[in-house]
């Protein structure tokens, strides 16, 4: 009877920790399935306000998909199928609608409405970054990101393009870049530089 | 029995039978603690004096190691958080050793406790797991640049801990769930409110829906006590509660809170309404349900779950009515949560709950010092009020004084 009650503890015990992992895999699973599946798009970011750009260990991000200008007939917090094209080496919106479109689209919420655009979000608005590199992608001149898209319009980040190459945190400082053209952090520190490296392929390995 | 320990005129052994019997009952009936019992049972020698010394030492291990776990755990959540270059690995690498380590964590708390013997320091472990799966959650979040605020890394971390407090009885993995679930239901609701773009409604609506969740989790406490497989799983449940319940009417007694003139009132989202909706009837069916459990002897019970009940309903409205005059409202809140505070010490005063009476003057000294700062009194204005609530409760407990010097004489009349 004893035996009995102990193996059942047992077992529940097990359990609990079997669920605490099967829930763990419910984050990663479809993450891993986009990365894997998807197609990879370029998309380019727009400069935010720079106190909120960068909190804690991540990178707040926000990319000209994020406004959507001349669709209506949306309600905050309703689902967005946006359409993309592309348009050079980044990819932009070529429609806008409450059901998936044909082609390759991304799967959003409308998080504002103002009178000529709506705000989306698209769940890839966060990039984490080592601690205290965030100031590298603070002070860059242009921000690309690659993502991951599955055929159901989830996206998830594969990593960044900072100045067109990739992100790359413990680059080092006094390395003199090709272009002369140092960057200066508002703070006078010494100026960031960055070495110069190929220009990935869609098939870049992920950097996270 | 150690007669060598016994105090000299030492009674008979039919009295130290019956003595260890009911001392048995009484730690039963939580008349006395471990720590009397033990007291009780080395001055009559039924025990040896170490015993007193032991129940010390478990107590201090207990606590040690919940401090050092806590300590560990913030350490690796920090170690791992900080994603350093020079921890930088492979991303299946990094998923497989947070897996592991929470694996891991369980089993070294479940060998230590029930292989090993080590009772405290195992539950200590098995503490440190539920905190690191909740970093695990977040740590595989940051893995895939999940967003930081998403409410749904703590419904995970709360259904993945929440039936291990059960299961262990734990009371620490308890207060953690509770306090994850309340994190992540405020979580949503800001979400929700945010695409309003009002902070000061969504702080409103945050605010009531706490003054929902505290009475929620205060009539789980009276539930949980009445049942007894549950009952040390009470404390959690009715510190939390009554300590939410009381920031929530604090919270909503800043006078900037209400001041909305150049904002616009959002309608009530859908989703929040609903999710208000069922808290409150919860609340409702826990009360229900603990008063069925103590039909025998409601003692306070009646009272506190009227208190109760009145926030519920109270921070209904204040998160659908719109306040278009801040003074007034803010002071309302203010004098309820005086009102809390005063049945909060009754209710300790009635039950011998330290831990009520502590919670009220706590929060009351906390009350007053912020209140003397948020009011912009003239000076004249703040003596006055000061003067007046001082006086009121000066005459309460003047009167409480006659009350009690009544019972008194009666005691000693009959």
């Amino acid at each position: 009877m004893m035996e009995n009650r102990t193996t059942l503890f047992r077992l529940a015990f097990l359990a609990v920790v079997a669920l605490q992992v099967a829930l763990l895999l419910v984050i990663i699973v479809p993450k891993e399935r986009t990365l894997a599946t998807g197609e990879e798009v370029v998309l380019q970011t727009v400069p935010v306000d720079p106190r909120d750009l960068f909190r804690g260990d991540y990178v707040n991000l926000r990319y000209t998909i994020s406004t959507l200008r001349g669709y209506a007939g949306f309600a905050v917090g309703d689902r967005i199928y946006v359409g993309l094209m592309q348009q050079g080496d980044v990819w932009d919106v070529r429609s806008a609608s409450q059901s998936p479109p044909d082609g390759l689209y991304i799967k959003g919420r409308v998080t504002e409405i103002r009178p000529d655009s709506l705000d989306v979000e698209y769940g890839i608005e966060s990039y984490f970054v080592p601690e205290g590199s965030g100031s590298i992608i603070e002070n860059a001149d242009d921000v690309k990101v690659r993502v991951a898209i599955d055929s159901s319009g989830n996206a998830a980040v594969k990593g960044l393009l900072v100045d067109g190459e990739p992100f790359k945190p413990n680059q080092p400082e006094e390395t003199p870049k090709a272009a002369p053209t140092p960057v200066v952090t508002p703070d006078a520190s010494p100026p960031l530089v960055t070495t110069p490296e190929p220009v990935p392929t869609p098939a870049a390995t992920p950097t996270n | 029995m150690d007669s060598e320990n016994r105090p000299q005129d030492s009674p008979g052994d039919d009295f130290l039978g019956r003595l260890q019997a009911e001392v048995e009952r009484w730690q039963q009936e939580r008349l006395i603690g471990a720590r009397q019992a033990a007291a009780i049972l080395c001055h009559y020698g039924l025990r040896p004096p170490t015993a007193v010394r032991v129940w010390r030492l478990g107590r201090l291990a207990s606590i040690l190691a919940v401090v050092g776990a806590i300590l560990v755990g913030v350490g690796i959540i920090l170690l791992i958080a900080s994603n350093r270059q020079e921890f930088d690995l492979p991303r299946g690498l990094k998923v497989a050793l947070i897996m592991g380590t929470t694996v891991f964590l369980y089993a070294l708390g479940y060998v230590l406790k029930y292989e090993l013997r080590f009772p405290r320091v195992g539950d200590a472990i098995t503490f440190l797991g539920a905190i690191f799966y909740g970093a695990a959650v977040f740590l595989v979040g940051q893995i895939y640049n999940v967003q930081p605020d998403e409410p749904r890394l703590l419904l995970y971390w709360f259904v993945g801990v929440v039936p291990l407090a059960y299961l262990l009885r734990s009371s620490p993995i308890l207060a953690l769930s509770a306090l994850v679930a309340a994190a992540g239901l405020g979580m949503q609701a800001a979400v929700w409110m945010e695409y309003s773009g009002s902070e000061q409604v969504t702080a409103i609506r945050v605010l009531s829906l706490y003054g929902i969740l505290g009475p929620l989790y205060y009539g789980l406490a009276w539930l949980h006590e009445g049942l007894p497989p549950l009952r040390d799983l009470h404390r959690p449940l009715q510190v939390i509660g009554l300590v939410m319940s009381l920031a929530a009417l604090f919270g909503l007694g800043f006078t900037g809170l209400f001041d909305l003139t150049d904002e616009s009132i959002p309608d009530m989202l859908g989703r929040l309404v609903l999710t208000y909706s069922l808290l409150s009837a919860a609340t409702v069916v826990s009360f229900g349900a603990a008063f069925y459990l103590w039909r025998r002897s409601l003692a306070s019970l009646p009272y506190e779950a009227v208190a109760a009940l009145a926030l519920v309903a109270l921070a209904f409205v204040t998160a659908y009515v719109p306040i278009e005059k801040p003074e007034p409202a803010a002071a309302l809140y203010n004098i309820l949560l005086a009102a809390a505070l005063l049945g909060t010490v009754a209710v300790g005063v009635a039950r011998d709950s330290e831990a009520h009476i502590n919670i009220a003057l706590g929060s009351f000294a906390i009350l007053v010092l912020t209140r003397y700062f948020d009011w912009a009194l003239d000076l004249f204005d703040r003596s006055l009020f000061f003067l007046g609530a001082g006086a009121l409760v000066l005459a309460v407990a003047f009167l409480l004084e006659s009350y009690r010097r009544r019972l008194l004489r009666q005691v000693r009349g009959g």
